[in-house]
């Protein structure tokens, strides 16, 4: 065990009473997002499992007028998905200004799905705009931005023909040749016409429930190489078993990210897969990747508990420039965060008092944020369960949940669960959670899908004043959203170490800016990026508060980086 | 694996006792109450729990609570029915109940332990532990409790001595070795957990858990191909085990489904448990006692771990006094089959073309197919869940 680990063990347990902070507020009657979740007919009674994911959150500036703009995926219910009917279908909502949204669903030609799930975004054709695809029961949808947020939809020209059951999806450059290529979470196989039926030997906490993921049939992932454009067209070729990603076994994806775990200069893949090991895939810096979790770590939870993995993040929690991975997941299962000593992931969920709190919730939508921007990255986790059985009596838990909010107490190395005193313990059905600053004040706000009904927007009042410092980032030689771009910032004497990736949480894609909160800095020192390319730039000096646009190759750096 | 050839009837069958039913919570100190109506509601849900019918255990304590509702005794019987039952808040109140009329009980209460351990009260189980282990300073499951509840805390040298102190009143108990080992590597001090836990498989080779901190206490060691090796055992164990905790825990619910009786029976024959998968067939057959399937189903088990001579055996002494048991032809035709023995699987055939009128059917072998509920996890995770 590394000395940093041995310190990480022995320092002191206890945290101090909380501090005082302010709330998420819930403003999200004036913000005026009406879209209608539906996951099936009603949320108190689910037959099937396809009724019970619910949908994901998108931020992203579509129209490119600096703010960040909704795009929320929808369901339908198992009839019309059967008969070919259209569902409620994909939403996106303008900001016209701070936390006020405008339904611009029509103008924009974002409906047409059927079921959608997760939502990926990125810059495919490197046009400058931002692109979405959907994950669906069904061949993923991908919509082509014009960068004033109307899209076109060329999912099946630009390759995407698989009918399987997709749940998450992460775009980012496996072989750094500028161009995007895409990760697909498959979650399992199931019979539209033969659907697995409800109760029976189903059974939990000896009440019958929906069946499922276990005793359906397991899947394999995909991966799709961006080969660039065709007659304007962005194109993939699905390269899933020649990359390495479909030879691991079939199992039930959901929640997906990458990053540079091993800091080599590529993007590793990691999914969280329900009531199987978790994977991590490895990537040889060419998009061929080998499944290592179980060898590195992070394949089981502590003690060696598989658990049923739904939303995933990852952030540099302890500073010292690796990156801990945190996985949501069932009720009576702790979450998980993964730390990294440089050779194996470790689970120190219960050990930074985070899995003693997370025990009998329901993880989805999960993000390390800096919330309080003290320059340490909180927790928040989107909870609630997936049956509606949970209310009845001897389960130990409820089926709508609270958000949770665990703040990270530097130089202790403790959570300390903030929940309640941050204004989340309101009970819902939570799902997917999409993290940005909304109204440009540094912090990030949050927008969670429910599983029925509108979603909540909570504008993040925890702090106010502090510094921050985000990051626009634009490649040239590497892909146009700078996806996988590391970026290593020195301010205050520390380093801060982070990774643009919007693709996280669970089905959902967060602002596409890396953001540091910076406490009481007037002034970073040094932003050094490395690009996926292998370009580094360094810039000098650089006052906080402010959203700075970097293009590669702007500011070279003028001696090795140092690592 | 042999749902298929058995499931049809089987349900039909008789239901008889278990045969191992696990320990209920052993009164403290006390003289035995006279009988009473209680101690009559009170004796027949004792009768469930050893046959592990818990919810009937629940209701006939439930009864007698409503004859004597001050009864502590079985307040403590509802909280390890409960416990056992994974409804760990219920299983708490049912023991706070029982310590409040009776302190003695809190001698053996440390499922309620467990139960805060489980539910992520994780200050709360410690508390309580320590209160149970003021009543009963030797009880090694409180001291195992405590010890992993502490090592979750990463209070990690109290973690220890409390399961040192576990080891020295049971050096045999494994579990307590499992946790002091686990602690003792998440303490940097993996050479010292590796004989704990070499120490643990011994005493139980089919635990996937002991193989896992096998791995990674090689891990840190340096010794790659051990690592390697300890967790691939752990893999293979634990997908055994998930099959294992499934079908235990539908016949928690319902204790007399035959077909997975059988099918767990299998699991153990495939994980080459024989302790576990000789007990559990001949629960099985105490069950099935006249349904040939049953042999059927045990010669096709025996098979596939390749004891075809054994498996042949068993079915010859069926036959013997069930001439006319079809489904057994059918296997010994198969088993001849598999062993090369022409002459004598032609003889089983001509038997089922009488009895049946039809070829004899080459037993079906499906991978037995695990329902078990969504993201359910697949082991009791508190200190002291039977595994």
């Amino acid at each position: 065990m590394q000395l940093a680990a041995l310190l990480w063990c022995a320092l002191p347990q206890a945290t101090a009473s909380a501090p005082a902070i302010g709330r998420f507020v819930d403003v999200s009657a004036e913000a005026g997002i009406l879209a209608n979740a539906q996951f099936g007919p009603a949320p108190e009674r689910k037959q099937w499992i396809l009724e019970v994911n619910g949908g994901g959150v998108g931020l992203f500036d579509g129209d490119g007028d600096g703010d960040l703009d909704v795009w929320l995926t929808n369901g339908s219910t198992l009839e019309a998905l059967r008969d070919g009917k259209p569902g409620a279908g994909n939403t996106i909502w303008r900001q016209a200004a701070p936390f006020r949204f405008e339904d611009a669903t029509k103008e924009s030609g974002v409906a047409g799905s059927l079921w959608g799930n997760g939502v990926a975004i990125g810059d495919v054709d490197n046009d400058g705009d931002l692109d979405v695809l959907v994950a669906e029961f069904g061949p993923e949808r991908l919509f082509v931005n014009d960068g004033k947020m109307h899209f076109t939809e060329v999912g099946e020209k630009a390759g995407f023909t698989d009918p399987r059951w997709s749940s998450s999806a992460a775009f980012f450059d496996a072989d750094a040749d500028g161009v995007l290529d895409l990760f697909v979470g498959n979650y399992l196989r199931f019979d539209l016409e033969n659907p697995p039926p409800y109760g029976g030997d189903s059974q939990w906490r000896g009440k019958p429930v929906m069946r499922g993921p276990r005793g359906l049939v397991r899947d394999t992932n995909s991966f799709y190489r961006g080969v660039g454009l065709r007659e304007g067209l962005p194109i993939f070729e699905d390269r899933s078993e020649a990359s390495g990603i479909a030879k691991a076994p079939a199992s039930y994806a959901l929640g997906v990210t990458t990053l540079d775990f091993d800091d080599d200069g590529d993007s590793d893949i990691f999914v969280a897969n329900d009531s199987e090991p978790y994977f991590l895939f490895v990537n040889d810096g060419k998009g061929n990747f080998t499944e290592k979790a179980q060898e590195l770590g992070c394949a089981l939870g502590d003690h060696g508990s598989t658990n049923s993995g739904m939303g995933v993040a990852a952030g540099d929690l302890d500073g010292d420039g690796r990156f801990e991975i945190a996985v949501t997941n069932f009720s009576n299962q702790p979450d998980n965060v993964f730390r990294f000593d440089g050779r194996y992931f470790s689970d120190r969920a219960s050990m930074l008092g985070i899995g003693g709190p997370t025990t009998p919730m329901l993880g989805w939508g999960c993000r390390f944020l800096d919330a309080d921007l003290n320059g340490w990255l909180d927790l928040f986790i989107a909870n609630s369960h997936v049956y509606p059985e949970a209310d009845l009596p001897g389960t130990d838990t409820r089926y709508a949940q609270g958000c949770q909010l665990f703040l990270n107490q530097q130089p202790v190395k403790r959570f300390l669960d903030a929940s309640a005193q941050a204004g989340l313990a309101v009970p819902r059905l939570h799902r997917g959670a999409a993290f940005g600053d909304l109204d440009g004040d540094g912090d990030e706000d949050v927008i969670v899908s429910l599983l029925h009904g509108a979603p909540i927007v909570l504008r993040n009042d925890l702090t106010s004043g502090r510094a921050w410092l985000a990051l626009e980032l634009r490649g040239t030689k590497s892909n146009r959203s700078g996806v996988g771009a590391r970026v290593r910032l020195t301010a205050g004497g520390r380093v801060r170490v982070a990774e643009h990736q919007p693709a996280s949480s669970f089905q959902s894609s967060n602002e596409p800016y890396v953001r540091f909160g910076l406490g009481d800095l007037a002034e970073a020192d040094e932003i050094t990026i490395r690009w996926p390319s292998g370009t580094v730039d360094t810039i000098r000096k650089i006052k906080t508060r402010q959203r700075l646009v970097i293009t590669e190759g702007s500011a070279p750096h003028q001696s090795p980086p140092e690592k | 694996m042999i749902q298929r050839l058995l499931s049809l009837a089987l349900a039909l069958v008789p239901a008889a006792a278990a045969q191992d039913g696990p320990d209920m919570p052993a009164a403290p100190s006390q003289s035995a109450p006279s009988r009473s109506p209680a101690d009559a509601r009170f004796s027949v849900a004792r009768q469930a729990y050893q046959q592990r019918n818990f919810p009937r255990a629940e209701q006939e304590g439930l009864a007698a609570l409503e004859q004597d509702p001050k009864r502590a005794d079985i307040h403590a019987f509802l909280g390890a029915v409960r416990y056992r039952m994974r409804r760990y808040g219920d299983s708490i109140e049912s023991w706070k109940k029982a310590v409040e009329l009776d302190p003695k009980w809190f001698a053996e209460a440390q499922p309620a332990g467990h139960c805060y351990s489980a539910l992520g009260k994780h200050e709360e189980a410690v508390a309580w532990y320590k209160k149970v282990l003021a009543a009963k300073p030797t009880n090694r499951e409180a001291l195992r409790g405590i010890g992993i509840t502490l090592e979750k805390l990463g209070q990690l040298d109290d973690s220890e001595k409390y399961l040192r102190s576990a080891v020295a009143i049971d050096p045999e108990y494994a579990p307590a070795l499992l946790a002091l080992g686990r602690t003792l590597i998440k303490k940097d001090e993996a050479g010292a957990a590796v004989p704990y836990l070499e120490k643990a498989k011994q005493i139980d080779p089919f635990e996937p858990d002991i193989e896992y901190e096998l791995s990674l206490a090689f891990r840190e060691l340096g010794m790659d191909a051990k690592a390697r090796a300890a967790s691939d055992r752990q893999k293979t164990l634990q997908s055994q085990r998930t099959t294992i905790d499934t079908l235990r825990n539908r016949l928690l619910t319902a204790p007399m489904d035959l077909s997975a009786m059988v099918a767990l029976a299998d699991a153990y024959d495939q994980m080459g448990d024989v302790k576990n998968a000789r007990e559990t067939w001949d629960r099985v057959f105490a069950l099935g006692r006249e349904d040939g399937r049953v042999r059927a189903a045990r010669a096709m088990s025996l098979l596939q771990q390749g004891s075809a001579q054994t498996a042949e055996k068993l079915l010859m002494e069926w036959l013997r006094t069930h001439g006319t048991d079809v489904p057994a032809w059918d296997a010994l035709w198969f088993v001849r089959k598999q062993r090369g023995n022409v002459e004598g699987a032609e003889e089983a055939a001509a038997f089922v073309r009488k009895l049946a009128q039809r070829e004899p059917q080459e037993p079906k072998l499906p991978k037995l197919e695990i329902t078990k509920p969504a993201s359910s996890p697949a082991s009791a995770p508190a200190p002291g869940a039977d595994k």
